[in-house]
């Protein structure tokens, strides 16, 4: 090899190592920001405030910080949401790894996948203006907004992560196991029960985990629909407010670098990357381990 | 007696599965009307409001007389832009992942930084943008602090996908471009990008798709509701025929204008919420046809 | 066995069972989608002794094996004519039930695939998806079908640990008792050795000629020595097509086939 080619190649490779550093620098650079404002605003809050107070009324003029009512937004819609997203992702992956025939499969698995790429702000229009109206029907009590009506067409939403990805770790058992089961006269449904399940167990969990850190992190959804009132509460029926939404709600209106307003949602989103972070990396971890045991 | 019983576990069994067959056909389905709910929904509400002048009007305090120009124009830069920088630098991650690294600490924390980054909330994209591009680096609430921050958004999903898409490359043609002589990177370049283009390409467009359908980034780094002006024209009369000031212009995006209208209480606004609805759909659902047909098609053409 | 096997076991006069034929294989044609696996088989396989399922592969003997208990149905594309009578009954029959018929006949594969379960629960597993969920009962079977396998002296004092931290040999025994404890009447092995060690090898051939004493017994092998070692008949299977079956010895020693010669005296295969 001559000497200006072994220099491209070098070059070449220091480039393309350069772009996949960049991915660490993102982590690097989302920790450094909301580290930076958070710590701004920890000066001004005192962290057990954060943590115990139950209001959270940095807009109003008697200014109460407790990070509590958001949490329970979350929960709640998180909740809901996986109320929804686990039962039907499961069955739906169940049933399509081997119930269904090929035919079906290959009409279900696009539209489900199809209901994956709709953007969020559209499920949020579908929850307030068709959803909640239906519910209302149903629940005369029901305010025009709330936690249950985003919270169901957000476990809509993670249906087809759950079972997209559950399905994926069904079909890596091997056929052999499914063989043994068949072959001492078991149903579908016991072989899928007691032996493709048991088998794909973890990476059935990473997809549940992963569709809980979706759920907590999803914004416009519960912006345009639970509407923008935190409130300490488990009742799905009245508006809550979730720690994302209140960062769209600060972010809609001019708020001032440095105010304690501003850090505010640096805060929140502090908050919510840290629960997420545990989530994604608890999920890459059982998916890993997954893998490892059948490949 | 014995037997009996086995006879009857038997038969409770194959009810049991016949039933879950059932029950897991129309669970799955669920999708499909829940799908066939939304899009009906939305094009009854919204599907008389689209004409000409709903995509050549700026948004307006009267809802008859508003329209999505300064959204889909701005929607369109927002998608080059955003491939322009999240292509080839996640095809350049993925190819260094895949085809340089060696094993080891750096290698596998940038593995789970990235499947990590794949799974933060969009909205602290929005934070990182607004800390980063809008305050430190000063580029104010400019189309190209969202295209950068939107691009961050999708590199982790560019990324993942060009990884597997380079994995289903046989070694076999890589071995046999060594055999005639050829470099690492010239190998890379002429065979294994080449032959892992359509996969990658499909990952892409699809991750484009979702940077368009995204709305908490861009409000977070402060992107307008009220815009009644474009962004300057990129293409030019005079020499050099294009300029890139309009990098710098305020923007709206579709999901913004959608979010907006959808939050007013007037009746007309939900309806041009709608009919903006289905012009973002439309786009998505290009978008992913054009991917699943490249996937497809790639699926098709070559088998290894 | 159940009332309503005997009952269609006695509907149907032309099937008369034979005292000692297992199987009854009659123009058996299988079709995977366009392709035909196997061609107008027609063969008897005697009960009580080991039929050794010789050929090239890609000759349909594993294909003709999984006929047996009906475990091709799984794959998609799969076609069947004929019959294939057993117990008085064409198993291929509508009204027939592949769960019993699975049951009645046993299978153990080429790999060994014990469920990621413990030892004690893969035992369990046919009877407990049986419904079968007594302690001592299930104990009794666990004990008896891991005896029989000749692996209880080495595993009884782990029941509780994970199947698959056995050795490959112990597996495919595991995988046998597995099979013994749904009290089979007949037990099907595909290639059962070809994963595993000469030693292991071995003490599975001794096991089979243990076996054969209480089970009819149809294995498909690729090592023609086992099946020389093993088996009381042999059927040589060539490009779908079933090209001879007869007492082990004399396909060995006599073939009446040259086709088959060829294949013994390692021409080719």
């Amino acid at each position: 090899m001559t000497k200006p080619r072994q220099w491209i190649e070098r070059t070449i490779e220091v480039g393309l190592f350069l772009s996949a550093l960049l991915s660490v620098l993102v982590t690097l650079g989302i920790v450094g920001v909301l580290l930076f404002e958070t710590v701004g605003f920890f000066k001004t809050v005192p962290l057990l405030d954060f943590l115990t107070d139950t209001e959270w009324t940095p807009l109003f003029s008697e200014k109460h910080y407790g990070i509590l009512p958001l949490f329970s937004g979350t929960f709640l819609t998180t909740s809901i949401a996986m109320a929804v997203a686990l039962p039907v992702g499961l069955i739906s992956a169940i049933y399509l790894s081997e119930y269904a025939s090929r035919r079906v499969r290959t009409i279900l698995k696009p539209i489900l996948e199809i209901l994956a790429a709709i953007p969020t702000v559209v499920y949020g229009y579908f929850a307030l203006i068709f959803v909640t109206p239906l519910l209302q029907k149903v629940i005369p009590g029901l305010s025009g907004f709330n936690a249950l009506s985003p919270g169901i067409v957000m476990g809509i939403m993670i249906v087809p992560i759950v079972s997209s990805l559950s399905e994926d770790a069904m079909h890596a058992v091997p056929a052999g196991l499914k063989e043994g089961g068949y072959a001492l006269g078991s149903t579908r449904l016991q072989v899928a029960t007691q032996v493709v399940l048991p088998a794909a167990f973890s990476g059935v969990v990473s997809s549940f985990i992963l569709g809980i850190s979706r759920a907590v992190g999803e914004t416009m959804i519960v912006a345009i629909a639970a509407g923008l009132q935190p409130r300490l509460t488990l009742n799905p029926l009245v508006p809550i407010e979730t720690v994302t939404a209140y960062i769209v709600q600060v972010s809609m209106g001019d708020t001032p670098t440095g105010t304690i307003e501003y850090q505010t949602i640096f805060a929140a989103g502090m908050s919510l990357f840290l629960l997420t972070f545990v989530l994604n990396i608890v999920s890459y971890l059982l998916r890993k381990r997954f893998r490892e045991v059948y490949d | 007696m014995q037997n009996r019983q086995a006879m009857r576990t038997r038969k409770w069994n194959q009810w049991r599965d016949r039933l879950f067959s059932l029950l897991g056909l129309s669970v799955t389905t669920l999708g499909v009307v829940v799908l066939l709910a939304l899009l009906v929904d939305v094009f009854m509400d919204g599907f008389a409001r689209l004409d000409f002048d709903f995509l050549t009007h700026f948004p307006s305090r009267r809802p008859e007389r508003a329209g999505i120009y300064a959204a889909w124009v701005g929607t369109l830069w927002i998608a080059v832009l955003t491939a322009a920088m999240a292509f080839p630098i996640g095809v350049a991650a993925a190819t260094y992942l895949e085809e340089y690294a060696r094993k080891n600490w750096l290698t596998d924390l940038i593995e789970i930084n990235i499947a990590n980054l794949a799974g933060v909330p969009s909205i602290i994209y929005g934070l990182l943008g607004l800390g980063i591009f809008v305050r430190w680096m000063d580029l104010e609430r400019s189309i190209l602090a969202g295209g950068m921050t939107l691009a961050l958004l999708v590199l982790p999903i560019v990324i993942l996908s060009s990884r597997e898409s380079l994995r289903t490359v046989p070694s076999s043609i890589r071995e046999a471009s060594y055999a005639l002589g050829a470099s690492k990177w010239q190998t890379i370049r002429n065979q294994v990008l080449p032959a892992a283009m359509p996969g990658i390409l499909t990952g892409a467009i699809l991750a484009i798709s979702r940077a368009l359908g995204e709305t908490a980034p861009l409000i977070t780094i402060g992107a307008l509701t009220y815009v009644a002006f474009l962004p300057k024209n990129p293409i030019g009369s005079e020499f050099p025929f294009f300029n890139l000031d309009g990098l710098m212009d305020p923007f709206s995006v579709l999901p913004i204008q959608i979010f907006n209208w959808v939050s007013r209480p007037q009746k007309g606004f939900a309806i041009n919420a709608a009919a903006a609805i289905i012009v973002l759909l439309f786009i998505t659902f290009v978008m992913n046809g054009i991917a699943v047909y490249l996937r497809h098609r790639s699926q098709k053409k070559v088998r290894w | 066995m159940t009332p309503d096997k005997t009952k269609a076991l006695s509907a149907d006069p032309t099937h008369a069972m034979e005292k000692d034929i297992a199987f009854k294989v009659e123009d058996l044609n299988v079709y995977y989608g366009e392709k035909q696996a196997l061609k107008k088989i027609k063969v008897d396989i005697p009960t009580h002794s080991v039929t050794a399922i010789i050929g090239p592969s890609g000759c349909g003997k594993s294909t003709f094996l999984r006929c047996l208990n009906r475990m091709n149905e799984l794959l998609p594309n799969f076609r069947i004519e004929g019959e294939i009578i057993f117990d008085g009954q064409n198993i291929y029959d509508k009204n027939v039930d592949v769960i019993d018929v699975r049951q009645r006949i046993g299978m153990v594969f080429q790999k060994p695939n014990p469920f990621p379960k413990s030892i004690y629960e893969n035992v369990a597993y046919g009877l407990r998806i049986q419904g079968i969920k007594k302690r001592d009962l299930l104990d009794n079977i666990v004990e008896m079908s891991l005896k029989k396998a000749a692996i209880w002296d080495e595993v009884k004092d782990r029941l509780a640990h994970p199947a698959l931290a056995l050795s490959g040999g112990q597996q495919q025994r595991l995988c046998i008792a597995r099979a013994l404890a749904v009290e089979p009447e007949v037990l099907l092995l595909d290639e059962p050795t070809s994963a595993i060690d000469p030693i292991a090898t071995g003490r599975i051939e001794e096991l089979l000629r243990e076996l054969v004493k209480s089970y009819t017994i149809v294995m498909v092998t690729h090592n023609m020595q086992q099946a020389a070692r093993v088996s009381g008949s042999t059927a040589y299977f060539l490009l779908g097509e079933l090209i001879e079956f007869d007492e082990t010895s004399k396909i060995f020693t006599n073939p009446g086939d040259r086709r088959t010669e060829d294949y013994i005296t390692g021409r080719f295969g």
